[in-house]
């Protein structure tokens, strides 16, 4: 019989400070999904608190619920599925929100989920309901826009989609 | 973040472009019409090429129909989506997506070369000159460019061949042209000598890098893998071996083909393709059946391997000559598509 051994590994915490004063203390092994905060681990600039000025707190906890689904040691792969999915779900304002943050924090999974979130709300389509969704005026003459059309007026044709979900 | 909210429009250009190129092409196009600054960066070459690097691949097909015959000519080329699950896999095609490419080329039909990253390569034949008119075309854009002139008229005994590769390091898309010359010896069997010339997009003008005394023939084009154009050959005294041309450092090498070649069978109804990641040959020499060999570790002559055989009614035999196979899907690993008139094998 082997002897039990009582080794137990010693976990790091980390201080995330969000843009507007809220801290919140995260393991460190979670916390370097985020290849920034990683980096300033390894530097050594970790010791006190991690301000991140571009993060603000609601969208901090998001980035935070998702680093913890993603540690590798807690969550299997149907539980990570089912937890994008709802994710995505966020509405669109949080969605870039969380985008952004994940560009500046460098999670490029988070990035990659976010992007292809966002993609499929303008999948299909009409210029008009994209425009809508993203709160976008256009800076095109008609005559401008018209002419953008007919160079490809294929793409225009089909059942597109109108709505705005 | 905390005195403005993030909208789309202030998101970092590389985020914005990110979304974009997740999107089929279709969408990207009617994107353009949404404001100046999507216009801008969708038209950015940076664009296309993340663009296509994240398209699914999809079949593209090239239908034509000369004048002469009673029906009305036809030149169009469709895309065939792969709709991939795990639990099943379809084929749909978007007729939407038909490029009809009479209007802006009323005479000409095409041959296809190769594709490199949704890239194709293609040109047209024009028999009475000798002359090939080469085009590199994105169908995604429906934007293409034309190679200059190069020298060496496809005249009979003469032959041509052409292969579309890419430079992995430098990332340098290449085309190469084979312009192969007949020695006829009255004592001997006639042999060619075959001048490889190439021409690196960009450049404007074509280069010579030197001759090899092999024959590449003019049915088949160029087979790309890992950074490598490969034909079937025949050496000055009839034997068959696999060329590749290292798009790099644009070196020639010979090795050893698949078992089963024979100089009595003529025509050897041989093909070179690529299934999964792997150089393979398509053996069609059996009236009733197709074999796929496949090189299992790639120059290493002793690891063919025939991996696939296909019954064909005999009826169908004559159209299966050409193999194509989609190497970066990876549930669609083992489909191989014979196209002549498009027969598509799914192994399970």
């Amino acid at each position: 019989m082997a002897e039990a051994s009582s080794s137990i590994t010693e976990k790091f915490f980390l201080t995330l400070k969000s843009s507007d004063g809220d801290e919140f203390v995260l393991e460190e092994s979670i916390a370097i999904q985020s290849i920034t905060i990683k980096n300033m681990v390894e530097d050594g600039c970790s010791s006190s608190v991690i301000p991140l000025s571009k993060v603000d707190t609601e969208t901090l906890i998001k980035v935070i619920e998702y680093m913890k689904m993603h540690s590798s040691t807690s969550s299997n792969e149907e539980e990570i599925e089912n937890f994008d999915k709802k994710f995505v779900s966020n509405s669109i304002n949080t969605i870039l929100n969380i985008l952004e943050a994940a560009n500046f924090l460098d999670i490029n999974n988070l990035l990659e989920l976010c992007a292809e979130a966002v993609a499929n709300r303008i999948k299909n389509k009409t210029p008009e309901a994209v425009r809508k969704i993203f709160n976008i005026t256009s800076d095109f003459t008609p005559e401008e826009e018209a002419e953008i059309r007919n160079e490809t007026p294929w793409a225009f044709e089909g059942n597109l989609d109108h709505s705005l979900d | 973040m905390s005195d403005q909210t993030t909208t789309i429009l202030n998101l970092p250009l590389s985020i914005l472009e990110n979304i974009l190129s997740n999107l089929s092409p279709k969408t990207v196009f009617i994107c353009r019409s949404v404001c100046k600054s999507w216009l801008n960066l969708i038209s950015l070459p940076e664009f296309s090429k993340l663009h296509l690097s994240k398209s699914p691949d999809n079949l593209f097909i090239y239908f034509s129909q000369s004048s002469w015959s009673e029906l009305p000519s036809t030149s169009v080329f469709k895309f065939i989506n792969f709709d991939d699950t795990p639990h099943y896999h379809n084929l749909i095609y978007e007729p939407n997506l038909d490029l009809d490419m009479k209007p802006n080329f009323p005479d000409a039909g095409f041959s296809l070369v190769g594709s490199i990253h949704g890239f194709v390569c293609l040109f047209h034949m024009h028999c009475d000159s000798g002359l090939d008119d080469v085009y590199i075309f994105n169908p995604t854009t429906r934007e293409y460019i034309t190679l200059p002139e190069v020298k060496g008229l496809r005249k009979y005994p003469n032959l041509v061949t052409y292969g579309f590769g890419l430079d992995p390091v430098r990332m340098e898309y290449k085309v190469v042209r084979i312009y192969q010359v007949e020695t006829r010896d009255p004592e001997k069997r006639s042999y060619y000598t075959s001048e490889v010339q190439v021409y690196t997009l960009g450049t404007g003008s074509w280069r010579s890098i030197g001759n090899v005394k092999l024959c590449f023939g003019c049915r088949y084009f160029g087979v790309y893998l890992n950074g490598k154009l490969h034909w079937l050959v025949g050496d000055v005294d009839g034997n068959e071996s696999i060329c590749f041309i290292d798009m790099q450092d644009e070196s020639s090498h010979t090795f050893s083909t698949a078992p089963g070649f024979s100089k009595e069978n003529c025509p050897n109804l041989l093909n070179l393709g690529v299934l999964g990641n792997h150089l393979c040959i398509c053996d069609n020499n059996a009236e009733s059946h197709l074999d796929v060999w496949v090189m299992k570790e790639y120059g290493v002559t002793s690891s063919w391997s025939k991996e696939i055989v296909i019954n064909i009614t005999p009826e169908w035999n004559w159209i299966c000559y050409q193999m194509t196979s989609l190497e970066s899907f990876p549930r669609w690993r083992d489909l191989v598509s014979v196209v002549g008139r498009c027969l598509v094998y799914i192994s399970s």
